[in-house]
């Protein structure tokens, strides 16, 4: 991992990435919950091409748990058996409504932000962001909005024959519906917050739409599943290339080709020239 | 990954891929003994992962690889560095996908398996950036990229698609095609086809959104950013 | 331009490169005993199914160094689920991919050992506590099986 430097950085919405699953590849979160075609069927004569999915993007669940998950996997494997089975007795299979997530260039909220929650027992109250759904538009609040509740393995558990305890657990707030919002530093109230460029022109910030004070970004929103502190992470030996030699320029613009400059170097003196094809 | 640390080592002979065999076999074997007898075994431990990782189910913070080099990151690289690095990522892959082959077949689960995105990301950037360099290259030089040719077809059904020319030896009269107009009059079966086919696709899209808001008028849930309708396939 | 695309090939051309290979080979793990068992200095492959048995000795000789000796290749035919209600026509519903194999041949004295991916495995069974108890009570009932031999399972509590 590489920490990238203020070149690359400049006014560029790197923002938007911020988040746990930041440095995952989004082909493996897609994998991993299924969101995939098992199959697409082409070369239709123009025809537009017919997709099978293994699981509709639309019927993925998010919820409190990363996709990677054996719990979200789980559930997620039985879904696609059954979306397969109904799709070869050919029924009638229901779907799922797409997602209505904000936007990433418009999501203010980030983790260990000081925010307010709005509706419930707890309202009125202030605490820090633990976890995030961006999907569904979620915000777990530390401590807050809590409800007595029953793990969700109960048949594990029940074999292993453990009595089951309710505990508190932190209940979803939704930041589309306005159920929690950012507190002001400059008054300590509610808030709406934006991103605006900043007196240099070269990064984003968050700032109030109220008062227009700036809201700062804790660190621990830098988290991902990589690292906790971009500073901290250090370069796995024989798999990661260190940051002087990413960054070193060997790139030296000449008129050849790839082929060319690597037969060059490799010694391959190639004088035959292609005879002349017909396409069509 | 990043992985330029293994270039001097791996990159050798890492010449074309001839399809003519350039030895029999019986003289390819002979190179590979020395007076003793002994067969070297190559590079096969690099179909492996270190020994450190076996048997686990996730692999712990300090073993855990990079993210995946990014086209901004491959850009700043000469053709050589990237052809090593082509490399380097490719027995990676090939080293990823006998573990994850040997942890299916023993039921277990395979630690870590965003490696392989990753590696493939890398590769498919790398690929990105070298067909992004010699497009520039001919079009400056010859006015057209080197892709295959295509051609706007209209099929018996009546709809358009780029068609990719096929490379023959012999000149096309010696071949009996078919004539292919770009846009030609329609027969009668494929303009109702047509017709018919759009009229399906406007029904498609109506029952979504009539299925959307029913849904939603269920729900009682405020709709803050209704952009997406529900797809048709 | 760099292309995927194999090129129409007339004598006097030149030899077709590729620069950057897309193919894939896992090594797979064979039985060393048994029906299927292979020799010392056979190694089994999956690979791309697009190669073919000359790039597989290159992709080895080259890449990875590998004494080849000998390619062989097969084609295994992906699963097909079959209509089990329509007897009649029994028409093929889904198909799965078809995979290569290759059987490499190394010169004679080659020999390498696909390794033990789950070492742990092993010692935890060793010194298992269940597997120790299981084997203490196995041990126990043969004993009384042994003891009772000309009892016709009548048991202990009648008589000596």
């Amino acid at each position: 991992m590489t920490t990238l430097t203020k070149v690359l950085l400049r006014a560029s919405n790197k923002y938007t990435e911020l988040g746990y699953n930041r440095h995952m590849p989004k082909s493996y979160v897609e994998r991993v919950t299924q969101a995939v075609p098992r199959r697409v069927y082409d070369n239709r004569f123009g025809a537009p091409a017919i997709t099978r999915w293994r699981l509709h993007p639309d019927d993925v669940e998010h919820g409190e748990f990363r996709p990677w998950e054996q719990k979200a996997v789980n559930n997620t494997l039985t879904k696609v058996r059954d979306y397969h089975k109904h799709k070869l007795m050919q029924k009638y299979h229901q779907r799922g409504l797409p997602q209505q997530r904000i936007p990433d260039e418009l999501w203010t909220m980030l983790k260990g932000d000081l925010v307010q929650v709005m509706i419930g027992k707890d309202k009125g109250k202030k605490g820090k962001i633990a976890y995030i759904v961006k999907e569904r538009n979620w915000v777990f609040v530390e401590g807050l909005h809590m409800k007595r509740t029953i793990s969700d393995d109960l048949e594990r558990m029940k074999k292993m024959g453990v009595q089951q305890f309710p505990s508190l657990r932190e209940q979803p707030l939704d930041v589309a519906k306005g159920e929690v919002m950012l507190v002001d530093p400059k008054d300590e109230q509610p808030c709406e917050a934006e991103w605006v460029l900043n007196e240099d022109q070269s990064d984003y910030i968050r700032v109030s739409k109220e008062s227009g004070v700036e809201i700062p970004i804790p660190s621990i929103a830098f988290q991902t599943y990589e690292y906790n502190d971009p500073k901290t992470y250090r370069e796995v030996e024989l798999k990661d290339t260190s940051v002087e030699l990413t960054l070193e320029r060997t790139y030296k613009p000449s008129l050849s080709t790839f082929e060319e400059d690597i037969s060059k170097e490799q010694g391959i003196d190639e004088r035959r020239t292609l005879k002349p094809t017909y396409w069509y | 990954m990043h992985k330029l640390h293994r270039f001097a080592r791996c990159c050798r002979q890492l010449s074309a891929m001839r399809r003519v065999p350039l030895l029999s076999t019986n003289e390819a074997c002979s190179l590979h003994t020395s007076a003793v007898m002994q067969v070297s075994k190559g590079r096969i431990d690099e179909f492996f992962d270190s020994a450190d990782s076996f048997g686990k189910n996730e692999l712990p913070v300090k073993d855990r690889p990079g993210r995946s080099w990014s086209v901004a990151e491959l850009r700043l690289k000469s053709s050589s560095d990237l052809h090593k690095l082509w490399y380097v990522l490719l027995k990676e892959r090939n080293m990823l996908l006998t573990m994850e082959q040997a942890y299916k077949d023993a039921i277990r689960v395979f630690p870590n398996p965003e490696r392989l995105d990753r590696v493939k990301d890398s590769m498919d950037n790398l690929e990105a950036v070298v067909r992004e360099r010699n497009n520039a290259l001919m079009e400056l030089e010859y006015g057209e990229s080197g892709a295959t040719p295509t051609k706007t077809v209209t099929s018996f059904m009546g709809f358009k698609y780029e068609k990719e020319l096929q490379e023959h030896i012999e000149p096309p009269h010696m071949h009996a095609v078919g004539k292919e107009y770009e846009t030609p009059y329609l027969d009668d079966d494929a303009h109702m086809m047509q017709k018919l086919w759009e009229e399906k696709e406007w029904w498609k899209r109506r029952n979504m959104a009539e299925e959307l808001g029913r849904r939603t008028r269920k729900d009682r849930s405020k709709i803050v950013y209704s952009e997406r309708q529900l797809r048709s396939d | 331009m760099t292309t995927r695309l194999y090129r129409a090939w007339q004598p006097g051309n030149p030899q077709n490169r590729v620069f950057l290979p897309n193919f894939w080979i896992k090594l797979l793990n064979r039985a060393s005993k048994g029906p299927k068992a292979l020799p010392e200095n056979v190694l089994y492959f999956e690979v791309h199914p697009q190669m073919t048995r000359h790039d597989v000795r290159e992709y080895l000789t080259k890449i990875y160094e590998l004494p080849v000796r000998d390619v062989n290749t097969r084609v295994k035919m992906g699963k097909i689920e079959w209509d089990s209600v329509d007897t009649k026509t029994r028409r093929a519903l889904w198909k799965e991919d078809d995979k290569k194999f290759a059987y490499v041949t190394m010169c004679r004295g080659f020999k390498h050992d696909f390794p033990n991916l789950f070492p742990d495995d092993e010692i935890e069974k060793e010194t298992s506590q269940v597997e120790r108890h299981k084997e203490l009570m196995r041990n126990l009932e043969r004993n009384a099986k042994a003891a009772s031999r000309d009892r016709n399972d009548v048991g202990t509590w009648f008589g000596l």
